[in-house]
């Protein structure tokens, strides 16, 4: 490592224990005072942030958080969106209990449950927090994922799996990356539901692959099993 | 085991300071910064079952907060010059008023958010180089330019006001 190196890693880390630059700082004395300026400047820095926190501020936000969960009163409408609920909750109960099956039940769920926070979430994902989260769950890809608008590790019946969205101009798919077989049949389980149709497919490594869409978008299942094709020649388990 | 209403105001309790310290650099006023981390914090009450691990609490807490403010943000596209001047807020003034920490804290304000908010997460609080690479979705090679450029920004400025200041002494 030269001095050009070194004062450029400190600039940008300055606390850095990395073993090259702290090699190169006891071998040149004026990198060190380099560093030491570096430092001093921080400081400074940190004492210029620190800015006063509002007295209060805590039991503000705990004024409001009380405040808004707090039940109203009851009105007419509340009791009859009350009893809605109920035969909508009881409809849904009967219907997944005799209809569906249990693979693909826990996806359904599970994307019920999140899909307001992953709408509200979207935006394009980089490549580094789409490999962050397929190497949380043991996997990885081979070529780059693109169009990619959501990216996280997520629990469906204990177990960790990645959840990403891929948009393009006519569809969004969701895709579950389960590295476990949830399925013991070898050939893809095809399904369709009120709201999801999807396919979940296993592969020979041990994964389960699920593609899913809206019943609003009008992807096909054949472009589910086209892109669970492209992603079974991607994304392979993480070679340790 | 920890109810949710527990769990919720040990957040609060840890976080709250650090989330307004943070959020008054990101939009560079007291009370929008309050309102910011209000906001986070109901969002959080809301969502607090999707969080799994304590240990990334701060983190997601900052995750929100960051979104919070990308919203407001998009919402808030008027023009500067529909605001008539006695609008506009006094200057902050609840923090160190020695002159050095004034030029800083004016130097910090000049700098384009790309480069103060890393800095911010870095210096304030201490988040290593891939833990804000992660929060940014950036590569960490991206996130060490911009800090680098940060500090060698700041480093010109204070150098700048320094001179000026000498020059000033001369000229008296």
């Amino acid at each position: 490592m030269n001095c050009l190196d070194f004062r450029r890693f400190r600039l940008s880390d300055p606390y850095s224990t990395d073993a090259e630059n702290l090699s190169h700082r006891v071998e040149c004395e004026a990198c060190r005072g380099f560093e030491n300026e570096v430092r001093k400047l921080d400081k400074q820095i940190n004492k210029a942030l620190t800015v006063e926190v509002p007295e209060g501020l805590a039991a503000r936000i705990l004024l409001n958080q009380s405040l808004q969960s707090k039940p109203r009163k009851p009105t007419r409408w509340y009791w009859l969106s009350m009893a809605a609920s109920f035969f909508l909750a009881a409809g849904f109960i009967f219907y997944w209990t005799t209809v569906t099956e249990p693979v693909e039940r826990a996806l359904v769920q599970h994307l019920e449950w999140e899909q307001p926070i992953v709408q509200s979430m979207m935006m394009p994902v980089q490549q580094p927090q789409i490999r962050q989260v397929l190497n949380s769950v043991n996997l990885e890809s081979t070529t780059a994922l693109e169009n990619v608008v959501f990216a996280s590790t997520c629990i469906i019946d204990g177990e960790l799996v990645a959840h990403l969205v891929l948009e393009d101009e006519n569809h969004q798919f969701t895709l579950v990356l389960l590295p476990q077989k949830l399925i013991d049949v070898d050939k893809a389980l095809q399904f369709d539901d009120e709201h999801w149709r999807g396919v979940i497919s296993p592969d020979q490594s041990g994964n389960s692959l699920a593609v899913l869409a809206s019943a609003n978008d009008s992807a096909s299942f054949d472009s589910m099993h086209a892109l669970i094709k492209r992603l079974k020649d991607s994304v392979k388990p993480l070679k340790v | 085991m920890v109810d949710k209403q527990t769990r919720y105001e040990n957040l609060v309790n840890a976080y709250s300071s650090w989330l307004y310290r943070y959020a008054y650099w990101l939009c560079g006023e007291s009370s929008s910064a309050e309102d910011l981390v209000q906001e986070t914090f109901l969002r959080a009450w809301r969502f607090m079952d999707s969080l799994k691990e304590e240990s990334s609490a701060k983190a997601w807490l900052t995750t929100i907060l960051r979104r919070e403010n990308a919203r407001k943000y998009e919402k808030k596209s008027f023009s500067y010059s529909d605001v008539e001047m006695d609008e506009i807020p006094t200057p902050q003034t609840d923090f160190d008023d020695r002159p050095e920490v004034i030029a800083l804290h004016v130097a910090l304000r000049e700098l384009p958010a790309k480069y103060r908010e890393p800095l911010v997460l870095q210096v304030l609080e201490g988040y290593s180089l891939d833990e804000i690479a992660a929060m940014f979705t950036l590569p960490r090679n991206t996130v060490a330019t911009r800090l680098h450029r940060a500090r060698q920004k700041l480093r010109k400025q204070l150098e700048g006001n320094d001179k000026s200041l000498v020059n000033r002494g001369q000229s008296v």
